[in-house]
């Protein structure tokens, strides 16, 4: 009978370790991966053709290789680019390697020359690009560094204090579920071409810049110890809002910025 | 403590029907998908007309009829058996590749059965075909089963600490759940459009040959993993996510060679 208890109790486990590894992973990827399909509907097909070419994959595929491997030895240095530090004058800092917003720049000046580097730096830089310009968008990943009023509350979820950060990162998988990536993308992907050419207006510094400014609702929308799984429908539908404006602003900047590099020559 | 008992009971029950399908759904829809792109008219019509619904839309039939306890179903997973110099040993009659001989031999002959037979054999044909292509479902002589944990896995590349401890994996975990769980926001058609891209100049290559001479390609394929990958190995992230590679081009014959088996079949 004990061993029998036994037996039972590590089933019972096992199938919670299980079920509960499937969901993160999947809402882990479910904000790139939309990112990435609306850019990818976004791009010239030559644009296209050619990222595919050097990825040997779609888009999609890669949007969170850089989370993948951002444990890995050689790309352990890539751990700290995911997020924008933000000063008092609500400006990125250009030379702070450690912003997402400077390591898209960087990426995005090195593949002016793509035809000049080596196929595995391309890959390498357009994998950059896919995570790190979706990454700078996710209202979270905005780091306000010198302003006590600007911090990130924790918040309870599912019974456990985490921070408002997990909640940001899963928010569009929580704001569309039971959806696969490319019908969140469709159901994104409403504005028109002047909207997105408004959008895609500037640098992804005066981007950063912009998103610092805007994700501060983001901030307080959720006040310190409140529980999340009981947030009123008018959260819900603010979450929503910021959280699928920041993932078509994404989208349609890193087709432009793709465009830019691959789809006019 | 009874409740207790039935929930521990339908929680595992759960797991076991869904790991009971090599390549889960997603895969097995994934898979038909490209085989469907890859149909001539012709044996997508004949296929259409047999199913009564696209291709992709079929790959639950098996689970249904084991929950249904339907005979001839009750077998939990089908292997392909190879001895060691990677031939087919058909000793079983549940041998996955005997039903595959079988189905096949059916449907060339589908004149003279039912509408309803051949769609069962057709749905069986199109099941194995993909399973076949998951090295988890290979069995080589002398080599313990996949499905056992036989490795032990670290996604934190070593990191100290609790949360990232190792934890024991079987190739059946990793390539029938893992891997597709990686990509989980994926529709069934975004797999199948990165098979294209991944694998398109391939199709050609991929699609030579017969079912028997694909699991023996497919034991060629595991093979290096089941020797590489013991009970002391463990595989870290990196490694884990460099076989990523081997994964989809399996994936991907899969789906080719289902497509070219079909259009011999019902277009030849």
């Amino acid at each position: 009978m004990i061993s029998y208890m036994k037996s039972i109790r590590f089933l019972s486990s096992a199938a919670v370790v299980i079920l509960c590894t499937v969901q993160a992973l999947a809402w882990d990827n479910v904000g790139h991966t939309t990112i990435t399909c609306i850019a990818q509907r976004h791009l010239t097909p030559e644009a296209k053709a050619r990222c595919e070419s050097y990825l040997k994959h779609t888009i999609p595929f890669h949007a969170s290789w850089m989370d993948y491997w951002r444990n890995s030895k050689a790309y352990r240095v890539t751990s700290h680019w995911h997020g924008v530090p933000i000063g008092a004058d609500m400006e990125c800092v250009p030379g702070d390697t450690e912003s997402a917003a400077v390591q898209v720049m960087e990426a995005w000046k090195a593949l002016e020359n793509f035809s000049t580097m080596t196929d595995s730096l391309v890959e390498l830089n357009i994998k950059y690009l896919l995570h790190m310009v979706g990454d700078m968008h996710c209202p979270c990943h905005t780091k306000y560094l010198d302003n006590d009023d600007l911090k990130w509350p924790m918040v309870y979820r599912k019974g456990k204090r985490t921070s408002t950060h997990n909640i940001w990162d899963s928010s569009i998988g929580m704001s569309h579920p039971r959806k696969y990536a490319d019908a969140i993308a469709a159901s994104i992907d409403v504005y028109s071409n002047d909207e997105i050419a408004e959008l895609c207006k500037g640098t992804p510094y005066e981007w950063a810049h912009q998103n610092a400014i805007e994700m501060q609702p983001a901030l307080h929308l959720f006040e310190t110890d409140e529980n999340v799984d009981d947030r009123t429908d008018e959260q819900k539908k603010v979450m929503r809002i910021i959280a699928d404006r920041q993932a078509a602003k994404a989208g349609y900047r890193l087709a432009y910025i793709l465009n830019s590099i691959f789809g006019l020559k | 403590m009874r409740k207790f008992i039935h929930i521990a009971l339908a929680a595992a029950l759960s797991i076991a029907i869904q790991s009971a399908s090599a390549y889960n759904t997603l895969g097995h829809k994934a898979t038909a998908i490209v085989a469907e792109r890859c149909l001539t008219e012709k044996a997508r019509s004949e296929i259409l007309s047999i199913l009564d619904c696209p291709m992709s839309g079929t790959p639950d039939w098996i689970l249904e009829q084991r929950k249904a306890k339907n005979p001839g179903y009750d077998q939990k997973y089908f292997y392909f058996s190879l001895d060691d110099r990677y031939r087919c040993t058909t000793k079983s009659k549940d041998d996955g590749i005997v039903i595959v001989e079988k189905c096949v031999k059916q449907l060339r002959q589908r004149g003279k059965y039912s509408r309803e037979r051949n769609c069962e054999a057709l749905k069986m044909l199109m099941y194995l075909v993909c399973d076949m292509h998951s090295i988890a479902h290979v069995r080589m002589e002398a080599i313990p089963l996949s499905s056992r944990p036989s490795f032990n896995l670290n996604m934190s590349n070593g990191r100290p600490g609790k949360k990232h401890a190792l934890s024991k994996c079987s190739w059946k975990k990793l390539w029938d759940g893992i891997y597709l769980t990686s990509h989980g926001s994926f529709s069934p058609q975004m797999y199948a459009d990165d098979i294209e891209v991944c694998h398109g100049a391939d199709k050609a290559e991929f699609s030579k040959g017969t079912p028997r001479e694909w699991v023996e390609d497919m034991g060629r394929e595991a093979r290096p993993m089941y020797d590489w990958a013991g009970e002391n190995v463990t595989v870290s992230r990196d490694l884990r996510n460099g076989l990523e590679t081997d994964y989809y081009r399996c994936l991907s014959k899969g789906g080719y060679r289902l497509g070219a088996l079909l259009n011999d079949i019902f277009d030849n």
